[in-house]
């Protein structure tokens, strides 16, 4: 029976945000709560992180983020917590990183699961952390209660242990009911378990690959998170909440996921896999077989479409993609290509990994590269470069682990791997190694993503242009759904003449047209480019970094689920604005968020700046621009879309066999910087455009350090 | 078929030095391109085989050379060498490399007395 | 993690030696039945409520569901306007560190045939709706919040939740009052949960589960598509 009583709906005074900001002070064990309404303009995730960060870190010319004077900040946004398609269970980690080159930027990681749904239900729309406890802690959060604990019985667990031990400490008494009781209101319930976020002993060894996890499989592996907690001997922070998050218009918020799912939903009865976009898309993101198909796909909160699984195999909750793809080939070589040892192996690796609280991306080349020194005798027992490693075993699980083990405990060739894997290379005596791609870590110090900067250059022009693999996907389809359809002989499923007009839609008004997309040799270096680029660097930082729409699902540029295969970014009806208007009460243009990705980036490079960034350091490993990408090529070719100079034809041409040009990229870099508002010849931000984005207090803080850019 | 004396099939099964090893590349989407080394023929058969999960995308140019120079295998070359020239699409091309492939491991191995071969 | 376990209730009364269930199936052989249409009525001469079934179940698929949580904030939304865990009528719960399937916990409203939070409310809150379909649900304007209701239900996790704003009790009602929901709720209407799950793990059938099988709700909706994406359309073997 309905209440006779009329429903007048309360959006809150900020739909969408809880309200608060938990600051916790590690130095001395206590704790603030900062109003979020000062930073509502930030959105949430980078931008929340990054303003939180310019406030509250004292010293920002730190070059290395193991400090108590750095800040990191776990943040959520409007959307965790709620339906919004795809965007309610990530989460941003920012603040100044460690192991990068040749300075550990300011720089951001990302996770999903359920961890920012459970901080936004406990009353909380971000976590900042500063200072350096005394001894080993872990903070319990349960709605508005703050409470530290000592973690000494908890520092050398893994991950895994860690996050049971706390759902242990916190399972209270309850009536009976299956549900357990919280502070709150009066009293209030949840049925769920603690969210927590903590490192393994690869952050508390402090190494680079220190990575931060939460549940099974979710990670915040870039940048060195893992490292920064352990310094600061944070081991877990943990969020349990049983409240709620008021939605603007609740009503709209719900029609809209219909609609989503309507339109773009996977069709469950006939699932299209060879479906083209990226909302709409089938996938599961693992690399190896399975041993069983006993598995669900699991997803992050609001998702639609699970890209992990939880098996009945004891093992690989959560594990996918590149976790699953670095050890691959070699369990594979060991297994002598029996698939299902060669699956099982990969698996409990990418378990131990996440135990041990380790990025495994650096191992994507570096791998390669440690094999490689061993095999020209360099490295080995009694070799120039010693190491108790048997590589004769390579591909076997208990290498596999033992990799993983010296690198996160600092043992062995670890004590050097856990500072990078680049930084290794230059203690070793093997610079060249990086300078001449043997080592494939063309950006910050980072490994290569698995797209060439060389072919795919959006992708390596934004890396560059920021702090760190960008690793943003929005155009990334445009090479990998031509490159299988060809490489099968199918026919494009849309034409590269189709696909170039719609995406160029939705870049609109930062190109003119469909030439922003074209990577012919002649065009690369182009203003059309460089303005997709700043497109791109804009959406990633404010409509996935801040919004926290998931890089798996957005941007939707093209979608063969849709009438006129037009994808749902920027659409009237489920754009990106639509959700965040439902949700937040605001009535922002689709580009407007663009222009706050603009803002962010802008404050971000006020940061470097302060860190002794100069747009020198902007630069490529030298086989970037110095090798073509056939010398050693293992890859056939690189389709993307490109237009004929002389006929005007759209196709998909291979744009491998190229390398970049140093000095038209440095050229493109001067084009760049002025149109991002930035001084060309340093990458410094200019009072103007300070002043123009309403940062006059950081164009203060640049002066008095002398780095404020000059106008051009 | 023709004959394969026991030896040159140990010796062709050998898994070649280091320096020799063939590149190819694995697609899996969404992470991008993962390299592999081929140290064998054997770890070729099964690097090659075809699966749902990647796409193996190889320089048959470079694939023949290495069977030429590194392995020593002629005939397997010019196996791919012809199918190279056929005008089909690439996975077909790849699809009937991989069978040449392990038709050509299978025989090898019988004629090896299905020892595993490793060069040291 | 929580297995579908039912509370065996020590305190139940009988009647002629008989718990109420058998001599309420006894009933209704003997013609004396408040199946189908018509309200709830006190048997006269005893207290024992006779209330016709309703016309409206959710089941779920264990093995089926991707843990996004997507029914349960979608709950909130549509009867509350806000996006909430605690306040969802239907709960999932997760454990990342457990093997399949016994990693997730799908917690429906059973709509019980002799639904015991219908009897314990003492003001009639807690009552079988005629005018939609009988679904066992909760007036809000009569509830007093004493919570005999959620101490009644014989499932684990209880499947009526304590509202901390208003300070009384709630339940499934099948999306009957759901004031944020642009369409027509109740049985023969949308479930909200039903229509927005991504992947069909929630299920509406208007035949009730047989009341004596504590898995009766958890079913095996997945199929020959869900085969083709790389998991088993068997049905399942859950430790509850």
């Amino acid at each position: 029976m309905a209440s006779k009583k009329k429903v007048i709906h309360d959006p809150g005074a900020l739909p969408g945000y809880a309200g608060k900001i938990l600051h916790l002070k590690l130095s001395d064990l206590s704790y603030e709560v900062i109003p979020t309404e000062k930073y509502r303009k930030w959105g949430g995730g980078n931008g929340l992180g990054t303003a939180l960060f310019w406030d509250y870190c004292e010293d920002k010319t730190l070059q290395d983020g193991r400090h108590e004077k750095n800040v990191c900040v776990v943040a959520s946004s409007p959307f965790c917590g709620t339906s919004v398609p795809s965007a309610g269970g990530r989460c941003e980690v920012t603040g100044i990183g460690y192991g990068q080159i040749p300075v550990s930027w300011y720089t951001r990681s990302n996770f999903g699961g359920r961890y920012s749904a459970m901080m936004k239900y406990a009353g909380w729309d971000a976590v900042v952390i500063s200072g350096k406890a005394p001894e080993p802690v872990w903070v319990e959060v349960t709605n508005a209660t703050v409470t530290y604990h000592k973690a000494k019985a908890l520092w050398g667990k893994g991950t895994r242990e860690t996050q049971l031990a706390i759902f242990s400490a916190l399972d209270r008494e309850n009536k009976g009911w299956g549900w357990e009781p919280l502070p709150g209101k009066g009293v209030e319930y949840s049925t769920q378990k603690p969210a927590i976020l903590c490192i393994g002993p690869a952050g508390e060894n402090q190494t680079q690959l220190g990575s931060l996890v939460h549940d099974s499989g979710n990670g915040a592996g870039q940048g060195g998170f893992g490292a920064v907690w352990g310094f600061k001997n944070l081991k877990a922070v943990s969020f349990m909440g049983s409240g709620s998050i008021k939605i603007a218009d609740p009503m709209g918020l719900v029609d809209a996921r219909f609609l989503q799912k309507e339109i773009y939903g996977v069709n469950m009865e006939e699932p299209d896999i060879h479906q083209w976009g990226m909302l709409g898309r089938v996938f599961t993101s693992t690399f190896v077989g399975l041993p069983s198909n006993n598995r669900r796909a699991q997803a992050c909160v609001g998702c639609v479409m699970g890209c992990r699984s939880r098996y009945d195999i004891g093992y690989g909750n959560e594990v996918s993609c590149q976790e699953t793809s670095w050890y691959g080939h070699y369990a594979g070589k060991y297994a002598k290509g029996d698939e299902i040892e060669m699956a099982k192996v990969t698996m409990q690796v990418a378990d131990y990994c996440n135990d041990l609280g380790l990025n495994s991306y650096p191992f994507e080349h570096g791998l390669d590269w440690l094999e490689g020194l061993w095999h020209k005798g360099i490295l080995g027992p009694g070799k120039q470069i010693e190491t108790k490693l048997n590589f004769n075993e390579i591909g076997s699980l208990e290498f596999g682990k033992a990799l993983l083990k010296v690198v996160a405990h600092r043992e062995d060739i670890g004590k050097d791997l856990a500072d990078g894997f680049v930084q290794t290379a230059h203690k070793w005596g093997r610079k060249q190694d990086h300078d001449d791609g043997t080592l494939l870590f063309p950006y910050w110090g980072m490994p290569e993503h698995g797209y060439d900067p060389r072919a795919e250059v959006e992708w390596g022009f934004a890396s560059i242009m920021t702090d760190r693999d960008i690793n943003s996907h929005e155009f990334n389809p445009l090479f990998w759904k031509p490159t299988v359809a060809i490489a099968f002989g199918m026919r494009p499923r849309i034409s590269a003449e189709e696909i170039v007009h719609l995406i160029a839609e939705k870049l609109k008004p930062y190109v003119k047209g469909p030439e922003c997309l074209d990577f012919s040799t002649n065009n690369i270096y182009s203003d059309e480019v460089l303005n997709m680029t700043r497109w791109y660097i804009h959406y990633s930082r404010f409509w996935k970094n801040s919004a926290l729409f998931c890089d798996l699902r957005w941007a939707d540029l093209f979608d063969t689920n849709a009438p006129g295969n037009v994808g749902a970014t920027g659409d009237s009806r489920l754009g990106e604005q639509v959700f965040w208007n439902a949700v937040t009460g605001e009535n922002i243009s689709f580009v407007d968020g663009l222009s706050k990705g603009h803002r962010i980036y802008v404050l971000q490079s006020a940061i470097w700046a302060l860190q002794g960034r100069h747009r020198d350091h902007a630069k490529f490993a030298d086989y970037i621009y110095e090798k073509k990408n056939e010398e050693g090529e293992f890859f056939p070719f690189y389709f993307w879309p490109c237009k004929n100079e002389k006929t005007g034809k759209w196709a998909y041409e291979d744009v491998l066999h190229r390398h970049l040009d140093r000095e038209k990229f440095e050229e493109w870099k001067d084009r760049f910087y002025k149109a991002e508002g930035l001084d060309p010849k340093t990458g410094w931000p200019t009072q103007k455009t300070l002043e123009e984005l309403g940062l006059e207090d950081v164009a203060k803080e640049l002066d008095a350090h002398g780095k404020l850019g000059k106008e051009a | 078929m023709q004959t394969i004396d026991q030896t040159e099939a140990r010796h062709l099964l050998r898994e070649v030095p280091y320096a020799e090893w063939l590149q190819i590349g694995r697609m899996m989407i969404p992470k991008g391109i993962h390299q592999a080394r081929i140290s064998s023929l054997s770890e070729l058969e099964w690097t090659i085989r075809p699966t749902a999960k990647t796409l193996v995308l190889m320089r048959f140019d470079n694939l023949e050379q290495w069977l030429r120079e590194a392995v020593g295998d002629h005939t397997l070359a010019e196996t791919v060498l012809a199918i190279r020239s056929r005008d089909v699409p690439y996975v077909e091309q790849s699809q009937a490399v991989y069978d040449a492939v392990a038709e050509r491991v299978a025989a090898l191995k019988e004629a090896a007395g299905e020892e595993e071969v490793r060069h040291a | 993690m929580p297995k579908e376990k039912k509370m065996p209730n020590s305190q139940e009364p009988k009647y002629g030696g008989m718990d109420r269930r058998t001599f309420l199936k006894t009933l209704a052989a003997a013609g004396v039945a408040a199946t189908g249409a018509g309200a709830a009525f006190m048997l006269p001469g005893t207290n024992l409520m006779v209330m016709p079934n309703s016309k409206g179940y959710l089941v779920v698929d264990m093995g089926k569901c991707m843990g996004c949580d997507t029914c349960m904030m979608t709950c909130s939304l549509v009867h509350h306007g806000e996006a909430s865990l605690s306040l969802s009528r239907i709960q999932i719960q997760q454990d990342a560190f457990q093997t399949w399937p016994n990693d997730i916990h799908m917690a429906v409203c059973h709509q019980c045939e002799d639904a015991p939070c219908v009897n314990a409310c003492p003001v009639e809150a807690d009552h079988v709706d005629a005018l939609f379909g009988n679904i066992r649900t909760i007036d809000p304007d009569r509830c007093i919040g004493c919570t005999q209701c959620i101490d009644a239900c014989p499932w684990l996790p209880k499947r009526l939740q304590w509202n901390p704003e208003t300070k009384t009790v709630q339940k499934c009602d099948l999306c009957a009052n759901t004031p944020y929901l642009r369409e027509k709720g109740g049985p023969g209407g949308t479930q909200s949960c039903v229509k927005v799950c991504p992947v069909g793990a929630i299920a509406y059938i208007d035949k009730m589960p047989d009341q004596d099988d504590p898995t009766a709700y958890n079913v095996n909706l997945r199929d020959k598509a869900w085969k083709s994406l790389g998991m088993t359309d068997e049905p399942l073997k859950r430790e509850g």
